[in-house]
């Protein structure tokens, strides 16, 4: 079994609909970030070297992040989520979850066995809630929208869905399909 | 060098020739000064035809301050005078074009302020050993002001024989600290002459002031520097697929569904960038309503002007909505394109910027 090293929550502003994990440190660290067209094969994430994107729903106000850095790979858990998907990312430096003003989250460092390939497993639930919210859902103790980020050392592999079930993201990949 | 200390001799040699006493040759004699160095802006005539275009080469123009967000020039022509004491004789004169620029870094606290002196004609003893040496004064900043490296740079001479002469004099200014600071910084040349106990004094023209800060929500890149008066242009191009719908759009708002032409280049109405919070939500949530992104699906409701701008819906009524792909929505507000923009211009809150869509 894994162990769970650690774990941090926060609600992090989104706005424009998307977050990044990035080094902000490095020189140009934007750059290293994917392009929008990267996420959509999912319709939710994308990872490579030093950047990573995820496509949120709310696209003005803010969501609950939660961060889990494991050992190793955790049991998948998708009855509670309604997308799941994983990529690999590799870390020259720190990674840290920032929005596209550059707001730090004020949430660990993803790398947190310092450089190297980590697999990231991401899971949402109520992007089309997001997505849908006219503004009732400013001021609410916990947002409608939740994702969760499990960390953990692994060897670079390809993207993986294990599953893909909301409204935003079957947008997504339909306008990428159709050109 | 041999040849240069044989020159510097003959200058003195020639200024002693001509009746005028030097420093050295002052010493036990009467102490009157027997010639003064005066220094003043050239008047149009006394300007080259050809100086428009050896400045627009530089990125300059004569008697003005050209500027972009990141460069500014101000250039103008100084007179040099060396003139005889008490006859008021003119002895001497120099013609030189003097240029004051800057390259800012958006992730820099240090950029690179640049004094060009060109010496373009001289007559006279000013042929011979006119020096000058050049500073950047902080003092007219807030805060901490700046501060510059070397502090002065020169004397350097100017050598008339072979036509022009120009030297060169550039600092590195630092702005320390970490809030929003104005900067001013002028540079001041003193000119000088063997012949001349006294110096000249000219501050060249003003460059646009600089503003540097450490603004957390730019792109968190650390300390910057702007020229802040100069509004940053966000170009979108109808031809970049990634964005298209979204291009379209703004230029159809810009040039038919809104009253004014908000963003649009130097038509007079800027938009101010709004930073990410309860305003820019306002904005939002007013332009797509439940209503509007229910009848626009499954495409993504796009608003212009920009929620995160002041001139958004909540704030002004003069706004459009459009279906757009959601990507390409996603896309235009995201990392690579306008976090891109806000970033490399350090546009801070309330900060004027223009929009422009290209083909």
């Amino acid at each position: 079994m894994p162990d769970l090293i650690g774990a941090a929550t926060a609600r992090l502003p989104v706005p424009e609909g998307q977050y990044a994990i990035l080094s902000p440190g490095a020189e140009d660290a934007q750059d290293s970030i994917p392009d929008t067209g990267e996420v959509a094969a999912t319709g939710l994430f994308a990872a490579g070297t030093d950047g990573a994107l995820v496509i949120t729903g709310t696209d003005q106000g803010d969501i609950g992040i939660r961060v889990e850095l494991w050992s190793g790979a955790p049991a998948a858990d998708d009855t509670a989520w309604e997308d799941v998907v994983e990529d690999s990312y590799t870390a020259t430096g720190t990674a840290h979850v920032q929005n596209v003003e550059g707001r730090p989250a004020g949430l660990p460092d993803l790398a947190w066995s310092g450089p190297g390939t980590y697999r990231i497993r991401v899971s949402v639930r109520g992007r089309d809630l997001g997505a849908d919210d006219d503004g009732t859902d400013a001021g609410r103790p916990a947002p409608v929208e939740q994702h969760l980020i499990q960390v953990w050392p692994a060897p670079a592999a390809p993207p993986h869905a294990l599953k893909l079930s909301d409204e935003l993201g079957e947008s997504w990949r339909r306008e990428a399909a159709e050109g | 060098m041999a040849a240069r200390k044989t020159l510097l001799a003959a200058a003195a040699v020639g200024a002693l020739a001509l009746g005028v006493t030097t420093p050295a040759a002052a010493q036990g004699q009467e102490k009157q000064q027997q010639t003064r160095i005066e220094i003043r802006e050239a008047l149009p005539s006394e300007i080259p035809q050809d100086a428009a275009l050896s400045a627009q080469a530089a990125g300059c123009r004569v008697g003005e301050q050209v500027s972009d967000r990141f460069s500014s020039c101000a250039e103008k022509y100084l007179i040099v005078s060396i003139v005889e004491i008490p006859s008021g004789k003119v002895i001497g004169t120099a013609l030189f074009d003097a240029q004051n620029k800057t390259r800012l870094n958006y992730k820099s606290a240090t950029w690179e302020q640049e004094a060009v002196l060109k010496m373009v004609r001289s007559f006279g003893v000013a042929k011979f050993g006119t020096m000058a040496s050049a500073e950047v004064d902080c003092k007219a900043s807030q805060g901490n002001g700046c501060t510059s490296a070397p502090g002065i740079v020169g004397p350097k001479v100017f050598w008339g024989l072979w036509g022009t002469s120009t030297n060169t004099y550039t600092f590195k200014v630092n702005s320390p600290g970490d809030g929003i600071v104005g900067h001013a910084p002028q540079t001041k040349v003193t000119v000088s002459h063997p012949s001349s106990p006294e110096k000249a004094h000219f501050t060249l023209g003003n460059i646009a002031p600089v503003r540097c800060d450490s603004a957390k929500n730019i792109g968190n890149i650390g300390r910057g520097c702007v020229h802040p008066l100069v509004k940053p242009v966000y170009r979108l191009s109808k031809g970049d697929k990634a964005v298209k719908g979204v291009a379209e759009h703004i230029e159809d708002a810009q040039q038919h569904k809104l009253k004014k032409p908000w963003g649009a280049v130097n038509k007079g109405y800027p938009l101010h960038r709004l930073p990410n919070g309860d305003l820019s939500r306002a904005n939002r949530d007013t332009a797509c309503t439940t209503a509007v992104k229910n009848s626009y699906k499954p495409k993504s409701c796009d608003e212009y002007p920009f929620a995160g701008s002041y001139e958004g819906a909540a704030l002004n009524p003069d706004y459009s909505t459009a279906p757009v792909p959601l990507s390409e929505n996603r896309t235009e507000g995201g990392f690579k394109y306008r976090g891109r923009f806000i970033m490399q211009n350090r546009v801070l809150d309330y900060d004027e910027f223009w929009v422009e869509i290209t083909k």
